[in-house]
């Protein structure tokens, strides 16, 4: 009783968490991580003429703080949520202040059971995911059980029940799941090279269905196993996932079921790495109930198989998953090219080339006619089962990435990118079923190329240039980037930047981007302060994208842990 | 070690299910109108919406079936144009945004369109918004309900000179009412030919708006009825906006509980 009046009071109270510390032999510890960004928006009629990006409010503000509380094999915590209003470009539905993720976990007798909000995933995340991603204002937690087994060595069972996290509040859905995974080398007590780990989950989700139109199911279940080989050079991993009839506000109330494939082999010996990557995603958009926006109430996951851009102009061409049915390849290689040799200079030198595509699927769509005489694919099986790669082309990524070290003070990276860009499907959010003979589809073909200097300039002291040029005819046209980043290590930074759209297709849009970024690391604690302008861009986090929208003002990021 | 097992295995299956639903009974109802013969408790589904949001025609379309199946008399909707997709740009020359959709939209913290309230229910400060593909299930539960009073509605006269359209009207109770209770009358207008973005992204400069929400008789909120005799009657006058059509105009009335802000009963006229 004392035990748990001293952790109630604690975990109320952030403040005590140096003095449990200071007692921890008694009574645990407690850890915890605090994240606030605030942005001050100014007014700038030159990238967003109508305000529509600029908020009422004119500074905006969201943070968390996360409170972990732990003594042996018991664990509980909070997560405080704050957003004042959420900042431009994230989900809104994040508004207000609260307590929305709480735990309870505990292990005794080979069983691991949480009580509260949990993440989990099975396998790949075709079945089931939940996760947190704030930069994308995604967070799909569980609030439920979820009970972990150690049936024996190399055989580990999950089982789970609970709702979504929508917001503050959790979906209509209920939703039960398990999965069971057997590990050869656990199973047999000994560690290898090689090693079979075999799996199988489901998940099914009950939500009440009272639409007087459609007959609607209300258990919906997805069900999949996966098998990952591994030996000394090669790790070969496949999964198949099958969802039954699933009508839904983003498939358009189709019946048809959903099929998923995901799998890559990769092959590494010596300097030599090679990844090989297959999708095929038909109707599979799994979300906790029939009706959700964006990210909201998803229950799995498709990994894109594409590669996640990081630099600034190429990111504005970031891959998003399209999850009503799409099929592609990845191949990747990697090679080092020793020091001494022709290409490796007297420091070594990394090659790495990557191509990737993804093609809508051939559908061939099934219609019936509506109350109002159109003609519409609610209603049916949409389209057959089982389509091949369709005509319609999403994305295409072909990229060259060089590393390098010049001399002893001196480092660079060099990439090119050439990508095909379906812009309508991908940021216009024009779906297949909604793509016709007549259909005009915006494609954006780019060229780009980055290089990326890092010189040691004496000891703690460093710069940091990146140089970017992309070429386009289509969409905003072709930009340059130049930044220059300077650093007395672990404490400060400063950096400049431009970005410049000079090929907009409007010469009035044809302006200068600058953002003037400072930084100052205390411990664990950071502060990061950015003035100027931001470009309209796309965030995309494993597939997954926003568009943030263009902006201009201050921002302050703190973050800090403890 | 078994027992653990056979507990696992029969919590997966106990868990597991999914329903099979054979492809001649997708469909509930084909076809237009049923007939359907409602309790006389009306829905009034209310459309938040822009000439700017892709995603708004299908919406409206979605309402405008149910309103298919269960006829005008029983499902009224209203598509109040708000938030950042209902302004106005080179391709959209109108926006049909009023002071009190815009209320509308801030009051009920909305932030994205198609959104809509079946009757206003649920509304609290954490609900989840309904999206079009909710509005079905909530439509069919409410019109079974049975109604708890009557709103008859006429109208009193029409200055052509000042555009001045004054309606009267009265409310009966024939249930049980709650305390606090507000009456208030909205004017829509339908065949209104203007710009609206489409699925596609593409811009139909033509497109045939309806239900369109052009202004409230008593302010966004109505005013405060006394039925606690059993009746009260009201009177409200609107000037009509300028480039509105009055054969195209109708004005819809509705009671709510004012304090949770659930609408009770709604009727329409055709003026």
């Amino acid at each position: 009783m004392k035990k748990h009046l001293v952790f109630t009071l604690a975990l109320g109270l952030g403040s005590l968490g140096l003095s449990a510390q200071e007692k921890q032999a008694d009574y645990g510890q407690i850890h915890g991580n605090f994240q606030t960004n605030a942005q001050y928006y100014l007014r700038d009629t030159l990238i967003d003429p109508q305000g529509d990006a600029y908020p009422d409010e004119r500074m905006l503000a969201a943070g968390f703080l996360n409170l972990i509380y732990t003594k042996g094999d018991f664990m509980a915590g909070i997560r405080y949520e704050n957003y004042q209003n959420n900042l431009v470009g994230l989900p809104e539905g994040f508004k207000g202040q609260g307590i929305p993720y709480r735990f309870a976990r505990y292990k005794k007798d080979g069983f691991d059971i949480t009580v509260g909000n949990y993440y989990e995933q099975f396998g790949s995340g075709l079945v089931f995911r939940t996760y947190e991603e704030r930069g994308l204002g995604l967070d799909n937690a569980m609030d439920g059980l979820r009970l972990i087994v150690n049936i024996r060595p190399g055989i580990t069972a999950k089982a789970l029940v609970g709702r979504q996290r929508i917001y503050f509040n959790t979906g209509d859905g209920i939703v039960r799941g398990g999965d069971v995974e057997f590990n050869l080398n656990d199973f047999k007590g000994k560690a290898g090279s090689r090693n079979l780990i075999l799996g199988a989950s489901m998940v099914s989700r009950f939500q009440e269905a009272q639409d007087p139109i459609f007959n609607l199911p209300e258990n919906v279940a997805n069900a999949g196993i996966r098998a990952n080989f591994i030996s000394s050079n090669f790790n070969f991993f496949a999964e198949y996932a099958y969802k039954s009839q699933d009508p839904n506000s983003a498939n358009n109330f189709i019946y048809k079921p959903g099929h998923a494939i995901y799998s890559t082999l990769s092959y590494a010996k010596d300097n030599l790495g090679i990844l090989l990557g297959y999708k095929y995603y038909d109707n599979f958009l799994f979300r906790s109930q029939r009706v959700g926006n964006f990210t909201e109430a998803m229950i799995n996951y498709l990994p894109p198989l594409a590669e996640l851009h990081t630099y600034a102009l190429p990111a504005l061409y970031s891959y998003n998953i399209q999850a009503n049915g799409e099929t592609g390849i990845q191949a990747e290689v990697s090679y080092k090219f020793d020091r001494g040799t022709l290409i490796g200079g007297k420091y070594g030198t990394l090659l790495n080339i990557n191509f990737s595509n993804s093609y809508a699927l051939d559908k061939d769509f099934e219609y019936r006619t509506d109350i109002d005489s159109s003609q519409t694919i609610s209603g049916t099986d949409g389209y057959k089962d089982w389509a091949g790669p369709g005509d319609v082309q999403y994305s295409q990524d072909f990229n060259v990435e060089v590393k390098t070290k010049i001399n002893k003070s001196l480092k660079g990276t060099f990439s090119y990118y050439n990508f095909i860009y379906n812009r309508s499907a991908l940021l216009d959010g024009v779906i297949d079923d909604r793509i016709g003979p007549d259909t005009h589809l915006k494609y954006v073909y780019v060229n780009a190329a980055v290089a990326e200097l890092l010189w040691k300039i004496k000891p703690r002291h460093s710069l940091r240039t990146e140089a970017q040029f992309m070429h386009t005819e289509q969409d905003r046209g072709s930009w340059a980037l130049l930044l220059l980043e300077y650093s007395i290590a672990p404490q400060w930074f400063v950096a400049v930047q431009d970005a410049y759209n000079y090929g907009n297709p409007d010469p009035d849009l044809q302006i200068h981007y600058p953002l003037v970024s400072f930084g100052y690391t205390r411990g664990t604690t950071k502060v990061q302060v950015n003035y100027g302008r931001q470009q309209q861009g796309v965030f995309c986090v494993g597939g997954i994208c926003r568009v943030v929208p263009a902006s201009n003002g201050f921002s302050l990021l703190l973050t800090s842990n403890f | 070690m078994k027992i653990k097992i056979l507990a696992f295995a029969a919590l997966l299956l106990g868990l597991q299910a999914c329903d099979e639903i054979p492809e001649d009974e997708y469909l509930l109802i084909e076809g237009g109108s049923q007939g359907y013969q409602g309790t006389g408790h009306r829905v009034f589904l209310e459309e938040f919406t822009g000439v700017k949001c892709n995603n708004c025609p299908a919406a409206n379309q979605k309402a405008k079936n149910l309103q298919a199946i269960y006829g005008k008399e029983n499902l009224i909707l209203i598509g109040i144009h708000a938030g950042n997709l209902a302004t106005t740009d080179a391709e959209h020359p109108k926006a049909f945004n009023t002071p009190e959709g815009t209320e509308l939209f801030n009051f009920f913290q909305l932030f994205g369109v198609p959104v809509g309230f079946v009757n206003r229910l649920d509304y609290d400060e954490n609900r989840i918004i309904k999206g079009e593909g909710d509005w079905a299930g909530l439509v069919a539960t409410e019109l079974e309900r049975q109604p708890v009073a009557e709103i008859n509605l006429a109208e009193d006269r029409y200055n052509a000179g000042t555009m001045e359209l004054t309606v009267s009207g009265n409310v009966n109770a024939t249930g049980t009412l709650p305390d606090n209770i507000k009456v208030c009358l909205y004017l829509t207008e339908n065949d209104i030919v203007s710009a609206q973005t489409l699925g596609d992204k593409s811009v139909n400069p033509n497109y045939v708006h309806d239900h369109v929400f052009r202004g409230s008789f008593s302010g966004t909120y109505g005013k405060t009825i006394d039925l606690s005799s059993g009746s009260a009657s009201f009177t409200e006058s609107i000037t009509l906006p300028s480039d509105a059509v009055k054969a195209n105009c109708e004005v819809i009335a509705f009671i709510y509980d004012a304090d949770n802000y659930e609408i009770l009963q709604s009727n329409f006229i055709e003026i």
